[in-house]
């Protein structure tokens, strides 16, 4: 055995003890510990101690000590190979800013450190500062270790990664145009995210530990409102000389817009085509006015618009104008067209005058059309969707508005406070109940056939299955129903002949750090490339696909020089 | 709190600030229009709300122990360091996680402040530790008169089960040392094989009393001790200790499991167990890849 070289994963007494051992067979150890410091797990866990020991104690002092031992802490695998019986790693140490050599153990820098934290080398019993060590036995070997991430995790939760620490601290100073500055930096939409977000970011922050989590979205939208309540001109900040070339963006929603905008910051021109008369997409035509008034949508739009990015409404591709002459006329093209098209039931009478997909629904009322619905609606479905056609129903006046979900509150997408609105306005939730029909007269609904449900094992998205409880049929009588159980997008308008890969749920697939499609110039983002997810994400999209527009180009041009 | 590393704990003076909540529009003023709804904060509410930021507590590089530092040592620029290792040869030892969050919350991790897990326990029992060796209710800082260790899980595999009881029965004697005065009780199920395996050292065992019984609840009283419910043969009993410490079922970690896919092994926790002392390697079904065994 001695010569050959052996890896150990665990710096626990176990895998000390076992670095020791081998080292002194002659063989060349490397310890990998993921923790900044070796020890752990030092009570035996196989047998009940007697009265007179105490710890384990692993023998620290033979294994610094040994030529043939390599100790690499704070470290994480990041690949492993193997190849012809031996095994390649590649490991990666996070710096643990301290350089271990000079350190004397003073202790002063934790007696200065500002930041105390839950102290997770302890099972976060207690608090402890952000430069500390983890185990005294090592500290005096210099093992300290500042506690410095990339990101908090309220940002690393955030789609567009917003630097919500800062702008938080930002509002706490009373420096709100500051704020809304570095909120800017990421993301165009301040005043409409401001108010839709479903705040992952909240889900995640620590303060949830402590009490509550800190109301981030909220907080965003005071500083835009601040700006706008108070008619402050929001500042225009692009460059003064623009680039010769110009790219095309089909779709002007939280996508396409965040992509026109970060594209006439680096100095490009884009012309945004949209299908529908005005733009804005699922913030103008998804989204209830009651959660984002259009008034305040198009203030934010115009804004983004001033920076040189150029807007055509009624104006679909594939019918004004044709996919390959944007492609010819354009250095580059991005898709945005989001997922419009509701899915179907699939359920007898579904054809029944009296059912609409719930995107139609919203956008109709949207659009201020008169609907020509009325009596008792059920909505079916359980996500932000079926609740915003639930609350709208009911300004709408319907007699009664019934939600049917196959789950349980628990298990419903939908963002709770979104449920709890509804049920305060007086919408009806009928849970564990799954459509089987759609019944009628005279080719027009009367009432919607349905089955009772019980929860069974957990499926593959980890939520309890629901299982039909046999003979349970009864019906719920009402004259419309509106469907929103999903969205895909609608890619009619790409000629076959572009080549353009579309997957199986009808979106593209593009490389996750440039959003290029597999057809060179041609890049997508936002619904119509993960399907339907929050706005956030298609807006953060929309700003990496910018990034990848412009090294796009940037390439162009150096190949043609 | 108490002093630790040369420093005091201080309790943070922006604990408890309550959320604030956005103004709204009365449901009665909904009905038949599309006006917003929510109205966001006031400037008042909004300046409050971003008091409440921990900033997360991380290092947010303002370089006062850079400035404190007389060797030098501290070095912001330091980066990240890669490292190729080419091995002939892998030996794992288990990384065990038991995360907080698959504790039911019925147990009051989170809520009483003396709730605490096993490995907390075990960091306040290592004089290392965050209360230099001294077991203590964390609410109060006091000695507990007695202590109620509690499974906090239900069925688990029995080489898992035996090494989540072996760990806080280990705890408990340890805790029995230090505060000889306290009452120590152990609340666990299916414990026949367990008591069978380790009968020699459980019948010397008598200042600990180890109950066959579930808990159902644990609720707070009077002074933040905490009333438990306890399940015995169908019959229910109520008991107040003034810490609780609850068992929790060890998994492996992220990491290695994550290693094991990589290297094509099928590992779960009870992999590592042996009976042994010292170093003890167990084989796994590929010949270059062993198991430090825990012992």
């Amino acid at each position: 055995m001695a010569g050959k070289r052996v890896v150990i994963f665990g710096g626990n007494p176990a895998g000390v003890a076992a670095a020791v051992k081998h080292a002194e067979a002659g063989m060349q150890v490397t310890l990998v510990e993921p923790s900044p410091s070796l020890g752990g797990d030092l009570l035996p866990q196989t047998r009940i101690i007697d009265g007179t020991f105490s710890f384990l104690e692993p023998n620290l002092e033979a294994l610094r000590k040994h030529p043939n031992i390599h100790v690499i802490t704070n470290a994480e695998i990041v690949r492993t190979q193997s190849v012809d019986g031996r095994y390649r790693f590649r490991i990666r140490r996070s710096t643990p800013r301290v350089d271990a050599e000079k350190c004397n153990d003073c202790k002063e820098c934790i007696r200065v450190c500002p930041i105390h934290m839950y102290d997770d080398f302890n099972e976060s019993i207690g608090f402890r500062t952000a430069i500390d060590f983890f185990n005294p036995e090592t500290a005096k070997a210099g093992e300290y270790n500042i506690f410095k991430e990339d990101m908090p995790i309220c940002q690393a939760t955030c789609p567009a990664n917003l630097n919500i620490r800062s702008y938080a601290g930002l509002i706490a100073d009373g420096k709100y145009a500051e704020s809304l500055a570095v909120i800017r930096e990421r993301l165009p939409f301040a005043l409409s995210i401001g108010r839709v977000c479903p705040h992952p970011c909240e889900t995640a922050c620590n303060r949830g530990y402590v009490d509550e989590p800190i109301a981030i979205c909220a907080l965003k939208r005071f500083v835009a409102d601040f700006e706008m309540n108070h008619s402050i001109e929001p500042p225009v900040e692009a460059p003064d000389q623009f680039h010769p070339e110009r790219v095309a963006i089909i779709g002007a929603g939280p996508a396409g817009l965040s992509c026109g905008y970060f594209l006439a910051k680096a100095g490009y021109h884009s012309v945004v085509f949209e299908a529908m008369p005005e733009p804005g997409g699922m913030f103008r035509y998804g989204i209830p006015e009651y959660r984002l008034p259009t008034e305040t949508l198009m203030h934010e739009i115009n804004w983004i618009l001033a920076h040189g990015v150029e807007l055509r409404c009624d104006t679909r591709i594939g019918e004004d104008v044709s996919f390959e002459d944007l492609q010819r006329d354009y250095a580059a093209v991005f898709i945005g067209v989001g997922a419009w098209t509701g899915m179907n039931l699939r359920i007898p009478g579904e054809e029944l005058e009296g059912v609409i997909d719930g995107v139609r629904f919203l956008r109709d009322v949207n659009m201020g059309k008169k609907i020509d619905m009325e009596g008792r609606v059920i909505i079916i479905g359980g996500g932000n969707v079926a609740m915003d056609a639930a609350r709208v129903s009911w300004r709408e006046g319907f007699e009664e508005v019934h939600v049917v979900y196959r789950r349980t509150r628990r298990e419903m997408p939908a963002s709770p406070w979104e449920i709890d609105a509804a049920e305060d306005e007086g919408v009806k939730f009928q849970f564990l109940v799954a459509p089987i029909e759609v019944v009628g007269e005279n080719g027009r609904m009367t009432g919607l056939k349905c089955l009772r449900m019980e929860l069974g094992e957990p499926d593959a998205s980890g939520r309890r299955r629901p299982v039909p409880i046999e003979g349970s049929e009864f019906v719920i009588e009402a004259e419309n129903l509106i469907a929103a159980i999903g969205q895909r997008p609608d890619l009619k308008f790409v000629p076959e002949e572009s080549d353009l890969a579309i997957t199986r749920w009808n979106t593209f697939e593009v490389d996750q750090e440039t959003f290029v499609t597999n057809v060179p110039g041609v890049f997508s983002a936002g619904d119509v490339e993960t399907g339907p997810d929050i706005a956030i994400r298609a807006c953060a999209n929309g700003r990496k696909a910018a990034v990848g527009i412009v090294r796009h180009i940037e390439a162009k041009r150096r190949e043609a020089a | 709190m108490y002093e630790h590393k040369g420093r005091y704990i201080v309790e943070f003076p922006d604990i408890p600030a309550e959320r604030q909540h956005q103004i709204e529009i009365d449901v009665e003023e909904r009905r038949g229009n599309y006006n917003e709804v929510e109205l966001g904060f006031d400037e008042e509410r909004a300046v409050r709300e971003a008091k409440r930021c921990l900033s997360c507590r991380r290092c947010l590089g303002c370089a006062l122990c850079w400035a404190e530092c007389k060797p030098e040592a501290i070095v912001f620029e330091m980066e990240d360091e890669y490292y190729d290792v080419e091995a002939d040869a892998v030996i794992i030892s288990s990384g065990v996680e038991r995360p907080h969050d698959r504790i039911d919350l019925s147990f009051g991790l989170g809520q009483h402040l003396n709730v605490i897990t096993d490995l907390q326990l075990a960091g306040m029992l290592s004089e290392a530790g965050p209360s230099n060796g001294l077991v203590i209710r964390p609410y109060d800082g006091e000695i507990p008169g007695s202590i109620g260790f509690v499974q906090s899980y239900g069925a688990a595999s029995p080489p898992m089960h035996g090494a989540a009881l072996c760990l806080a029965i280990n705890e408990a004697i340890l805790a029995c040392h230090k505060l000889p005065q306290s009452e120590i009780e152990v609340f666990a199920t299916d414990l026949e094989e367990f008591r069978i395996k380790h009968k020699a050292a459980l019948d010397d065992l008598k200042e600990i009393k180890i109950n066959e019984a579930s808990v159902s609840g644990v609720q707070a009283t009077e002074n933040e001790n905490l009333e438990l419910t306890i399940s015995t043969n169908g019959s229910e009993t109520k008991k107040v200790f003034e810490l609780v410490v609850l068992i929790t079922q060890p998994q492996l970690s992220g990491e290695v499991r994550k290693m094991s896919k990589d290297l094509g092994l099928s590992l779960n926790y009870a992999s590592f167990f042996s009976e042994g002392e010292g170093a003890v390697l167990l084989a796994t079904d590929n010949e270059t890849v062993e198991l430090a065994a825990q012992t």
